[in-house]
């Protein structure tokens, strides 16, 4: 018997056995290589796109506590924040069943333009674009111009339990300091450039934009943050950490998915800056702010790609 | 806070993994499939399953990236025994694309060394799986410690599986040569 497990196992050392040599750096190369065709994978670009909607529809009105007509949200630094944990659970609540969004009805904002002189005189300030760019993306860019718009949202209590009523949902009744109170939310100008890789796909984008600024009427930072996240339905997890921001009225928080992204908080151009992706060349984006100014750059490159693009921005 | 904190503390990224398990990765999967370049092609195919799916700092990175690799290669020995059923009665083995391939030029020892990759192949395709990955770790050097980690199974048992997989890899080479 002893025998017959020593035959198998000279057996199986005979033909399993053995070393071979690998040169993982090599190998290294040839998986960004290969990976590198492929379409910029949305989802990490989806989410930085996404942090300007839920940034500015949604968590901006959590600003700093205010009394009148105050600033109480103007991005000064950013920080990650993890929808990972969120899955199906809704993310903030419609704001319309809490009262009236007016204004952001300007359809044509967008406009595209031929030259960067053009978009910095559209936008009223300086765009930068890169010096250096990663060798498969063509040179010339198309750059566009969002105008930006003013919009502002006033709290009612009445059209909150009208809203419960209708949809037959319990929604908590609204804080006598939050009805009639408005939030008004300044977007832009943003002008947004974008590169092509050799199959015409877009391979790169860098996005600046004057910080958004949101004012208060009324209600204070804890009564706004209070009260939405206690709404049926909103993510815990993302309550939590909403929460847990420092200093709310200057972070802008950056979405990610922790499950799929890493997020590392990074230093670009002397600013605290948000990194997500990776190196495997699939998507990776960069967001800081400077000067009054939102910076993203993000496309299907490694993050050192990304970041090389940053810091040549002039 | 603990998630904002946990990300901004990832520091392990997918680079560091791959070059850290890039060899183990091939090596199980040659264990497998019999050849270098093949292995190779199963690596890559591997890691890019895993950065879809996982985060480089995941507890079970390393696991999954073994197991990962023995399945996918068990997949790739199957599929090539299906293509050499299709393509019974052609010639077995092109010996100018293999000398090319390994820079070899005696023709009997790249017979020999093919004729040990096919059997190393047909054995491990019709072996239960959860033998064929037992093997392929073990094999590339897996400790039993290891192997109990990535298997999940009790450390004290791993050596009468590893026996008993031996044993049955044995004797699906016997039933090949005795043929």
């Amino acid at each position: 018997m002893s025998n017959h497990v020593e035959d198998d196992a000279a057996l199986c050392e005979r033909l399993l056995g053995g070393e071979d040599s690998t040169d993982a750096r090599a190998a290294y190369a040839r998986f960004l290589a290969r990976r590198r065709p492929r379409r910029i994978a949305w989802g990490p670009i989806g989410v930085l796109a996404a942090a300007v909607v839920v940034v500015l529809l949604v968590v901006t009105p959590l600003g700093s506590v205010a009394q009148g007509f105050l600033t109480i949200f103007q991005p000064k630094t950013v920080a990650p924040i993890d929808l990972s944990s969120i899955g199906h659970a809704r993310l903030l609540p419609n704001l319309n069943a809490f009262g009236t969004l007016r204004g952001g009805s300007a359809r044509f904002r967008i406009r595209m333009v031929d030259s960067l002189a053009a978009a910095s005189a559209l936008a009223h300030f300086h765009a930068l674009t890169p010096a250096r760019l990663p060798s498969q993306l063509t040179r010339a860019p198309r750059a566009m111009v969002d105008i930006g718009e003013r919009e502002s949202f006033t709290f009612s209590a009445e059209k909150t339990r009208a809203s419960a009523a209708q949809k037959k949902r319990r929604l908590p009744a609204m804080p006598a300091e939050l009805n009639g109170t408005t939030i008004t939310v300044a977007l832009g100008p943003t002008i947004a450039q974008t590169w092509k890789d050799a199959d015409g796909k877009d391979g790169l984008v860098v996005v600046q934009s004057i910080a958004p600024v949101v004012r208060s009427s009324g209600a204070s930072l804890r009564e706004l943050e209070t009260y939405l996240l206690s709404v049926p339905g909103v993510s815990p997890q993302l309550a939590a950490q909403i929460q847990a921001i420092g200093d709310p009225g200057s972070t802008l928080p950056v979405p990610f998915l922790a499950n799929k992204q890493t997020a590392q908080q990074v230093t670009v151009d002397g600013s605290s800056g948000v990194a997500i992706g990776d190196n495997t060349g699939v998507g990776a984006g960069l967001v800081w702010e400077k000067d009054g100014k939102i910076y993203v750059v993000f496309g299907a490159l490694s993050q050192d790609q990304v970041r090389g693009v940053a810091d040549s921005l002039h | 806070m603990s998630t904002i904190a946990a990300s901004l503390e990832l520091r392990v990224t997918f680079e560091d993994l791959f070059l850290a398990q890039y060899a183990r990765v091939a090596g199980v999967a040659r264990r497998i499939v019999g050849d270098s370049a093949a292995a190779e092609d199963v690596a890559q195919e591997v890691f890019a399953a895993f950065a879809l799916r996982m985060r480089p700092d995941d507890a079970g990175a390393s696991g999954w990236l073994c197991v990962t690799a023995a399945r996918i290669a068990l997949n790739e020995v199957r599929r090539r025994r299906r293509a050499d059923r299709r393509e019974r009665g052609q010639s077995r083995l092109d010996l100018a694309r293999l000398a090319q391939r390994e820079a070899e030029t005696d023709p009997a020892r790249i017979l020999d060394r093919e004729e040990g990759r096919r059997l190393v192949r047909g054995a491990m395709s019709r072996l239960p799986e959860r033998f064929a990955v037992l093997l392929a770790l073990r094999y590339e050097g897996l400790s039993y410690r290891e192997i109990a980690q990535t298997l999940r199974l009790p450390e004290a048992h791993v050596g009468t599986y590893v026996a008993r997989a031996q044993r049955a890899f044995a004797k699906e080479i016997e039933d090949v040569e005795s043929r």
